[in-house]
């Protein structure tokens, strides 16, 4: 569904939302309110009493099935067990449609499963409801690029930012769109406060390291390399890591051992073969040297 | 930008459905319920509201008014035996008789001896006749003896069979008398005693049964024998013979044959006859000429002495006479006569008598007014006798069966009043003064107690007036009396029956408390509560105090005191009839004065103890409809489950209502929850009902509201449960309206908690049930727009095109973009491009559509290899960004410039400088105007100041210095040259190409400048900045991995 699609989506959704047809279930049920008020029965003190507490028994047993149903919700979330997904997420939308979290996983629900459009109608009453909630424009970003429809990414993200300017998400995605043209001044910017947000994050931690080493601040990137190294298994900061060490510091010696280290771990072909280009670079330095 | 949602954002609740409330007509109090429809079913009466206590009309015993004689049947009056006239004289009969049986012994003897001798015919004559006394003698003696008996068996009460006698005996001697009769006729023919023969054959014949031979004998003689001695006989006989034989007419010549023979000792008796002969007749004027003539006879000295010396009984012949003339008088002369004529008759002396004869006569006649007469003359001849209170008594007797009903009342009020114990008459006659009243009170009493009895029918209004009086006089006459507290108890009767409640109230009181033991106490009890009840106010009295308050109020001492009274009754006399009744109407003043917790009481316990009563039935509806008044539809229910456990009212016609009743106040008590808001009470409620009352015309509606009230209540999943299982229910075409606003509600439901595919598929359900509703072309919509997400482009599409083809909307065109759209996503580009052109061909409004549709046509024919296309429609855009002003369709605009102007790049490029020297300036030139075109075009793209292409712009004119800078720098060296030519050669290569390259590298540096400046990156300034970078000669540092995996995530 391309912007304009979703623009004119948008349009009826106004258009439905006034129309005539709503309009008449209003006004009957008005009409028909007040011709049961007319013959409103006095209800005696103790009978109020007697309701409220029925009241409070009611919204007490309503929280308790609220939390069991939240539970229920986040483990099909977790298993993808759709219908007990859509199940748990009916019952708790029954009790309040706006619930966002539902909302958001039954988004991300169609997401995995292909239909971003769907995802779409999700995240669109979410955001009817709140406008700048990040997790949500910051999805829709992703969405955006995923469908090469990057400036739109771009806007979701920076509106994401607006909910909130240290989201971790919206901050990586928009330093890694500086970081992918070479803005590693920008890229840096976005990055760190990503990566102050979740340091653990191996993702986070090498784009940060790149723009950082974009920027000059080598040490500091190869800080950042240390700092996310051995918690995850990925060849991909390892390698950033071992230019930075061979290109830049010029320790061979230090990036060998990393390459050894990728090449004992990795299958991509495409960090192997960069691998390889990068142990060839390394030979004729060391030749030169 | 915002996705897709397009549904109804506010979550309108509906109203559930709720029964009709029609203003409850009972009791006259506004309300609106449906249990009440119900209960208004029942009509006042169905609830004992018309219920006055039956007050059993107590039956009047029989009464009769006493006769002091019997009545006499006058008509059957017949005149004595003629025996009984004849005077027996001294005789003894046994005596008597053994002479007689000598004489037959002795002429037996004779004839005997002598029946060969011609004198024998005068011993047979002789013989015969004693034969004849010896049979009247026989006869004499068993008639008496059957006197006696008969006497006896009255006497002693008529008990057994009425005695009999040997009736023949006597025919013995009378067959002996004619066998001898006969002989002498048969042997003496000429026997100058032939007519004595005749006469006793005649006679004897007669009295053994032979009638026909024995008047032939009597009529031989009489015409044989004109001038016989026993020719007068003969006709007496003829005449006796016709009269017991009813012959009248007959009989009377006979009769006055004898009167040819005055000096016969039946002379008067024959007259006598012939008196009763007339009047059999029907000539009473003449047979009372022959009984005066009769008493005339009787002065006659030589009156009533026969030849043989035989008397006729003159005193009692002329007694008879009088009598019999007394008997004859009322049917030939006038009443007001008798006086004076039986005065000329019989003398003053028996005056007196033969009236009184006459004036119970004339009663035993039912001639009343004679009657009347006559008695009021007798009265005024002796005013103080005692005889006078019978005959007053028989004037009210005769009247009382019929006659004058004021003359009666006059007679009686008379008889009553002159004959008491304080009357002249009284105190003339004290002996009889007791036997009167209590034939005064007892005549009172039973002529009072017949005529309110017929008035117990009747209730004529002037009859118990009259009979009101009477019982005044009753009471006034004879308080002591014996009867008082009867008459009191059946005045009160009279008086309850006039409506006059409080005077019947008196006289039931004071047998209350004056006759405890009579029988009527408990009845009195009773029914001084019944005249009570009476002055109870009205249902429509009570209802303008009450108004439409529930609240208690005071009632009037008449009910407090009906209450107290009918309370203490039914404590005394627990088992009486009309204990339900009474405990009915307690419960109805509760009910009706809005006590309603003792009403409740009284009604279960008449339901407990009287539940084959109609009042159980009565207080069941009485029941419900106070819950129902309170509102309390739980306490109805549950009233209306107790009563349908009631085997007796479970029996009753009213089962079918009372369950229908319930089973409304089991949906009404779910509407009152709706009512108060508490939507999950109510919800649970009517799901309850519907399950309850599967086979309910309202089960299914019941659920409908449930789910309504559990949408309400947030219930969300039970409500869709319920709309599910409502649409699932009940017939076709029922609830219609509330079937579409279920489905809708269903969808809507759906998708308000996340499952689209349902809601799509509630909406399709909707708009195929519904193809003309003004919601299903907004909801073919709704559909498309799921279907599209879900990707079943198929139905997507087939749903934008019912939506273009329903909805009047203007914007209804917009779907064929949509479709257009749909479409592109499955690759079907060409036919996407149709759907847009078609767009675009209805002339839509919205130009940014057009504007995206000219664009997606533009780009489509680019990816179909169809330039010419694409050209010309981004042209169109031109056109249309022109025609719309503003940013509208800049991006668009600028994008199909800056693909122009990559046409002009590529043929710059296309342009390769030939080796030969000749040939290299021309190409250069060419060159040369072609990037200055280029720099032309991309200067209109920079001046759309659309940023991506800008950067572009100038990353393009980047290469294309770039592009001409290596053109030159690698064009072929001209062949030949030397060294120095050669370095010449270059350098002016390098004054050529150096600018080139520098202004090369000034547009990348631009471009890169320009991405940074307004933050727009695209591959054209990668492209840049990597062209740069080969410019510079920077050293070549391993490409970065990115990690590019978007981050997204969600926080569960």
């Amino acid at each position: 569904m391309n912007q304009n699609q979703i623009k004119y989506i948008a349009i009826a959704v106004a258009f439905l939302a006034g129309c005539s047809s709503t309009d008449k279930v209003s006004s009957t049920s008005d009409k028909q309110v007040k011709s049961v008020n007319a013959q409103e029965v006095k209800i005696s003190a103790a009978e109020q009493k007697k309701q409220e507490r029925i009241q409070e028994e009611i919204e007490k047993s309503l929280k308790t099935d609220l939390g069991i149903s939240e539970e229920r919700f986040k483990n099909a979330y977790k298993s993808q067990n759709e219908d007990a997904l859509l199940k748990s997420a009916a019952e708790l939308l029954s009790k309040n449609s706006d619930n966002i979290e539902v909302l958001l996983g039954l988004s991300d629900h169609y997401l995995r499963k292909g239909y971003p459009d769907v995802a779409r109608i999700f995240y669109t009453r979410i955001l009817d409801k709140k406008p700048d909630h990040p997790d949500v424009n910051n999805n829709l970003g992703v969405l955006a690029l995923k469908e090469d429809k990057e400036a739109e990414a771009v806007v979701y993200f920076k509106k994401a930012l607006q909910g909130n300017r240290r989201h971790a998400g919206a901050n990586f995605n928009l330093g890694t769109y500086y970081l992918k043209y070479l803005d590693y001044e920008k890229a840096e910017m976005f990055l760190e406060i990503s990566y102050n947000q979740d340091s653990k994050n191996y993702n986070i931690g090498n784009n940060y390291a790149i723009a950082l080493r974009g920027t000059g601040q080598l040490d500091k990137a190869l800080g950042v390399y240390k700092s996310i190294e051995g918690r995850s298994s990925s060849s991909v900061s390892m390698l950033n890591q071992a230019i930075l060490l061979a290109e830049f510091k010029k320790d061979y010696k230090a990036a060998r051992e990393i390459v050894s280290k990728i090449r004992f771990i990795t299958t991509d072909p495409g960090v192997l073969r960069k691998v390889n280009a990068l142990v060839l670079k390394i030979d004729e330095s060391e030749k030169k040297k | 930008m915002k996705s897709t949602i397009i549904f109804l954002t506010a979550f309108v609740f509906t109203i559930s459905v709720f029964i009709d409330d029609a203003q409850a007509q009972s009791r006259q109090r506004k309300q609106k319920s449906t249990v009440q429809d119900i209960l208004n079913k029942y009509k006042e009466e169905d609830r004992g509201g018309a219920v006055r206590i039956n007050k059993f009309t107590r039956l009047i015993p029989d009464a009769q008014m006493p006769t002091t004689r019997q009545v006499r049947n006058v008509r059957a009056v017949k005149p004595p035996n003629s025996m009984q006239f004849f005077i027996k004289g001294n005789e003894k009969e046994a005596q008597l008789e053994r002479l007689i049986d000598d004489q037959i012994e002795e002429l037996y003897s004779l004839s005997q001896k002598f029946r060969k001798s011609p004198e024998r015919g005068e011993i047979w004559l002789r013989l015969g006749e004693v034969y004849v006394e010896k049979a009247k003698m026989v006869q004499y003696r068993i008639q008496t003896e059957l006197d006696k008996k008969l006497a006896d068996w009255e006497a002693k009460g008529k008990k057994g069979q009425a005695p009999k006698v040997n009736a023949d005996a006597p025919l013995v001697f009378n067959k002996k008398a004619i066998q001898l009769y006969e002989w002498y006729a048969n042997d003496f023919p000429k026997s100058k005693k032939l007519d004595q023969a005749f006469f006793f054959l005649g006679y004897n014949y007669v009295e053994v049964g032979q009638f026909k031979k024995g008047t032939n004998y009597y009529e031989r003689l009489t015409k044989q024998f004109p001038k016989s001695a026993y020719v007068t006989e003969s006709y007496f006989a003829l005449g006796e013979y016709y009269f017991e034989n009813s012959s009248w007419k007959k009989a009377i010549p006979n009769y006055k044959s004898v009167l040819r023979d005055p000096s016969s000792r039946i002379y008067p008796f024959a007259m006598y006859k012939l008196a009763w002969s007339h009047y059999r007749s029907g000539q009473p004027a003449i047979a009372i000429g022959y009984l005066e003539k009769v008493i005339e006879l009787s002065s006659n000295p030589n009156f009533a002495e026969d030849r043989q010396g035989k008397q006729v009984n003159k005193i009692r012949l002329v007694d008879e006479a009088v009598n019999d003339l007394i008997l004859f008088y009322p049917e030939a002369r006038a009443y007001q006569d008798a006086p004076s004529y039986f005065e000329n008759i019989g003398g003053s002396e028996k005056l007196y008598s033969n009236l009184e004869k006459l004036a119970y006569l004339y009663s035993d006649r039912g001639q009343r007014e004679a009657a009347r007469y006559v008695f009021n003359h007798l009265i005024e001849m002796k005013p103080n006798d005692a005889k006078n209170f019978d005959f007053q008594n028989q004037i009210v007797v005769n009247y009382f069966s019929g006659g004058s009903r004021q003359t009666f009342r006059q007679e009686l009020f008379n008889w009553i009043s002159n004959y008491g114990e304080e009357s002249e008459w009284a105190r003339a006659n004290s002996k009889e003064v007791a036997r009167a009243n209590e034939v005064r009170e007892s005549t009172l009493k039973n002529y009072i107690l017949q005529e309110h009895k017929a008035l117990q029918k009747s209730r004529a209004p002037l009859g118990q007036k009259l009979t009101k009086n009477t019982y005044e006089l009753y009471i006034k006459e004879f308080p002591n009396s014996k009867n008082i507290a009867e008459m009191r108890f059946f005045y009160g009767e009279l008086l309850y029956d006039m409506g006059e409640y409080d005077k019947a109230s008196e006289q039931y009181n004071w047998v209350i408390e004056n006759a405890p033991n009579s029988q009527y106490h408990s009845v009195a009890v009773l029914n001084q509560l019944l005249a009570l009840e009476r002055s109870l106010p009205s249902d429509k009295e009570i209802e303008k105090i009450r108004g439409a308050s529930l609240e208690p109020f005071e009632m009037n001492k008449e009910e407090k005191e009906f209450i107290a009274a009918g309370t203490d009754y039914v404590n005394k006399f627990p088992k009486a009839d009309k204990v339900a009744d009474i405990k009915f109407k307690i419960g109805r003043i509760y009910y009706s004065h809005n006590y309603f917790d003792q009403a409740l009481s009284s009604f279960r316990a008449i339901m407990k103890e009287h539940p084959k009563t109609p009042f159980a039935k009565y207080s069941a509806n009485l029941i419900l409809d106070i819950y129902n008044l309170r509102k309390d539809y739980e306490g109805l229910t549950k009233a209306g489950e107790e009563i349908l456990t009631s085997p007796d009212i479970k029996s009753s016609d009213i089962t079918m209502d009372v369950q229908d009743v319930v089973e409304k106040a089991r949906f009404r008590e779910a509407q009152d929850l709706e009512t108060s808001k508490n939507y999950l009470g109510s919800a649970k409620a009517f799901e309850a009902f519907s399950k309850a009352y599967p086979s309910s015309k309202l089960a299914n509606i019941g659920k409908y509201n449930a789910a309504v009230n559990y949408e309400r209540a947030g219930e969300i999943s039970k409500s869709t449960q319920l709309y599910s299982g409502f649409l699932v229910g009940g017939k076709r075409n029922e609830n219609e309206k509330q079937r579409k606003e279920a489905r809708r509600l269903l969808g809507r439901i759906y998708e308000r908690t996340g499952q689209l595919e349902k809601a799509a598929e509630e909406f399709e359900k909707f708009t195929v049930e519904n193809p003309k509703d003004p919601l299903t072309p907004d909801l073919y919509y709704n559909m498309a727009v799921i279907y599209a997400g879900f990707k079943n482009y198929t139905k997507a599409i087939r749903s934008y095109e019912r939506f273009y083809e329903t909805s009047k909307k203007a914007n209804r065109v917009d779907a064929i973009y949509l479709i257009g759209d749909l479409y592109e996503k499955r690759g079907s580009l060409t036919t996407a491009n149709r759907y847009f052109e078609r767009f675009i061909g209805e002339n839509p409004r919205d130009m940014k559509l057009v504007i995206s549709a000219s664009y997606r046509v533009a780009k489509n024919a680019e990816k179909l290899n169809q330039p010419s296309k694409s050209e010309e429609w981004f042209k169109k855009i031109v056109a249309l960004r022109k025609r719309a002003g503003g940013d509208l369709g800049a991006r668009e605009s600028a994008e199909g410039q800056f693909n122009f102007t990559l046409r002009t790049f590529n043929e710059l490029k296309s342009i390769r400088i030939p080796a030969n020297p000749a040939q290299q300036g021309p190409a250069v030139q060419q060159k040369l105007a072609l990037l200055n075109r280029l720099n032309q075009e991309l200067l209109q793209v920079v001046k759309l100041d659309v940023g991506d292409y800008v950067v572009a712009s100038l990353s393009v004119a980047g290469q294309a210095y770039d592009h001409m800078s290596q053109s030159i720098y690698t064009a072929p060296i001209p062949k030949g040259m030397s060294a120095e030519d050669t370095q010449k050669y270059m350098a002016e290569v390098e004054k050529i190409a150096g600018p080139l390259k520098k202004q090369a590298i000034d547009n990348y540096k631009n471009s890169i400048q320009k991405a940074r400046q307004i933050d727009v990156y695209n591959k054209w300034v990668i492209t840049a900045r990597e062209a740069l970078n080969k410019l510079e000669k920077l050293d070549f540092i391993s490409e970065d991995v990115i990690e590019a995996g978007s981050f997204s995530k969600v926080n569960l």
